[in-house]
């Protein structure tokens, strides 16, 4: 009891002396706060602000510089009740199929890299180039390339796979695959350059040791290093996972307009066709609540596995200890 | 030993090759762009994945008229000035604002920020056009610029947070606190120059990532031709039916040109800001 207390004290000694060192010495009073104003009111303004705007005007029915209806939850209702706004999230988690292949690729690739390749970080610049430019303009390459009498085409007939060739883009079947190639092809280098500055960090002797009991490069691979990197994979995959809710617009727009059909299209480029296109103000809010409400689930999840992996790891190291 | 060393060499040899491999997706493409960009259409349409055998800069001088490139790439570098200079400017502010603040509210405050990374663009931006169109500034650069800055602010302070944390120690923030400078000196004389390397990648990435949009400009400046932008201009005349491929992949080469020689300069300042000050 008296222990309990004198820790007490000793707490509220230390947060006494911290106080002022914090909230005076660092901070700098409520001048500071001026710092933070430009951020905060610039993103209030321009993100959460109009977000609120928008899940107000889904209860209505908008029309944007006319007179608005309040219509409850009608906009829901047609949205659920339509089958196009099912074939897009049926889309999306299609697209999620893609998921493994892209952590597991640049994964491997980051570890091949780890040691004494020539040339690694020419290597690693490359694969990084899409990250660097415009995916808009990238995907106007990919449709020369990938049309019916493009160069991909020509080359399969040229090698007398001529039965292979695809209408790529414009072929239903066909369409969502290429889409998440061309995800990964585009993902790729700075998946490899995280997992690559993840391995870094991970103790040599580690690897050597499973050397010396000749476990071979897979077995290092799925018993070591993956786990080691654990939480830079995590991170990697939820920021896949949003990627793909939330960065397919200039995609979709220059690939295929979301075609055939909807076939091809991602909620981002529904909603932005819905409003932009075709004006149907009040069901694209409804949608872009929907959509705001899967990213938030989708990271309330990620959240949940990160936690419970640290679990795992504290776990651990309490019993090696 | 030496048939160690030969295994190894030959294990060394077997993963250079394959990364070499891996190379060639990301290269095709832009020789097929490039290839493209300067051949003949007969020669193109004779083989359109071979070697070309023309050589001409018709199409690009074509597609820089038709499609009024030049115009498009001074819109696209006043549009990302500005993206740039509100990001910089306020990641730094805040960035340095939440390395030095620990109240009980400011983590909660600096992830609630941070969280604006996750809102769907299009959620926030149907709104913001509305309202823009409502005051009559469609096809205004300087707003969409603003409103492209906007959209890497969360990633940008947060990533300059991030940065100072790891370089700028308590120690440095107290000592240049005690001598009676207030926070706005402090901030001034160690802030923002511990901060050079993440503003650097900061620039570098806002600058990559606007002049790369396509959403925020077909969203708000799509009304205004005299304001297009590259990609819009790009993606715009390539929906035209009488624009041969040789004039898109021509658009598309001016396009992507300007973005590249950014990267290959930032290069080195991009390694340091990730590497969080540890790679001098």
């Amino acid at each position: 009891m008296t222990a309990t207390a004198a820790e007490r004290t000793a707490a509220k000694d230390r947060r006494a002396r911290r106080r002022p060192r914090f909230e005076g010495g660092l901070a700098g009073g409520p001048a500071a706060l001026l710092l933070l104003l430009p951020v905060a009111l610039l993103e209030i303004a321009i993100l959460f602000a109009p977000l609120l705007y928008i899940a107000f005007r889904s209860l209505y029915d908008w029309q944007p510089g006319g007179d608005s209806e309040f219509i409850g939850f009608d906009n829901y209702v047609a949205l659920f009740t339509d089958p196009a706004f099912w074939q897009v999230v049926g889309n999306q988690f299609f697209y999620l199929l893609g998921l493994p292949l892209w952590v597991i690729a640049p994964l491997v690739v980051a570890f091949m890299l780890r040691e004494k390749v020539a040339g690694a970080g020419f290597f690693r610049s490359v694969y990084f180039l899409p990250a660097v430019m415009s995916p808009a303009v990238v995907a106007l390459v990919f449709r020369a390339l990938l049309s019916g009498d493009g160069p991909v085409n020509a080359l399969l007939r040229a090698v007398g796979l001529g039965s292979l060739a695809h209408p790529w883009l414009s072929d239903e079947a066909a369409v969502k695959p290429v889409i998440v190639i061309l995800v990964l092809w585009a993902g790729f280098g700075t998946g490899v350059l995280i997992f690559s500055a993840a391995l870094s960090a991970v103790p040599k002797h580690l690897f050597e040791a499973a050397r010396l009991d000749g476990v071979g490069f897979w077995g290092e691979f799925w018993h070591i290093a993956v786990p080691s990197i654990r939480s830079a994979v995590v991170l990697w995959m939820i920021f896949q996972v949003i990627s793909i809710f939330l960065f397919m617009f200039s995609w979709v727009y220059v690939l295929t307009r979301g075609g055939p059909g909807l076939s091809s299209a991602t909620m981002d480029f529904a909603i932005y066709q819905e409003f932009m296109r075709f004006g149907f103000f009040g069901t694209a809010a409804a949608q872009s609540v929907v959509l705001m409400l899967f990213i938030v689930f989708i990271a309330a999840l990620g959240g949940v596995i990160v936690k419970l992996l640290g679990r795992d790891r504290s776990r651990g190291k309490r019993a090696a200890a | 030993m030496s048939a160690q060393n030969s295994r190894t060499n030959r294990r060394i040899a077997l993963r250079t090759t394959i990364a070499a491999i891996i190379t060639v997706p990301f290269v095709i493409p832009f020789l097929f762009l490039i290839s493209t960009a300067v051949r003949e259409r007969s020669d193109y349409i004779a083989s359109p994945g071979g070697l070309p055998s023309s050589f001409t800069l018709d199409h690009i001088v074509e597609a820089w008229q038709e499609a009024d490139l030049g115009r498009a790439l001074v819109n696209t570098l006043i549009m990302c000035l500005v993206a740039c200079f509100v990001c910089a400017s306020t990641s730094l502010a805040g960035g340095y604002f939440f390395r030095v603040a620990r109240q009980r509210w400011t983590g909660p405050a600096r992830l609630f920020l941070g969280a604006g990374y996750a809102i769907p663009m299009v959620a926030w931006l149907i709104p913001v056009f509305v309202i823009v169109a409502q005051v009559g500034w469609t096809g205004d650069l300087f707003v969409a610029g603003v409103v492209s800055g906007v959209s890497s602010l969360p990633f940008g302070f947060y990533f300059v947070h991030t940065f100072l944390k790891q370089s700028l120690s308590d120690e440095v923030i107290e000592a240049a606190t005690l001598d009676g400078a207030g926070v706005f000196r402090a901030f001034v004389s160690i802030g923002i120059p511990m901060a050079m390397p993440a503003l650097a990648a900061v620039l570098a990435l806002t600058f990559v990532w606007s002049f790369g949009d396509l959403l925020v400009a077909s969203t708000l400046l799509q009304s205004n031709p005299d304001s297009y932008t590259l990609t819009l201009a790009a993606t715009t005349l390539t929906t035209r039916e009488d624009v041969n491929i040789q004039g898109q992949a021509a658009a598309a080469l001016v396009s992507l040109l300007p973005t590249l020689i950014v990267f290959a300069v930032a290069q080195k300042a991009l390694k340091q800001g990730f590497g969080g000050g540890s790679e001098k």
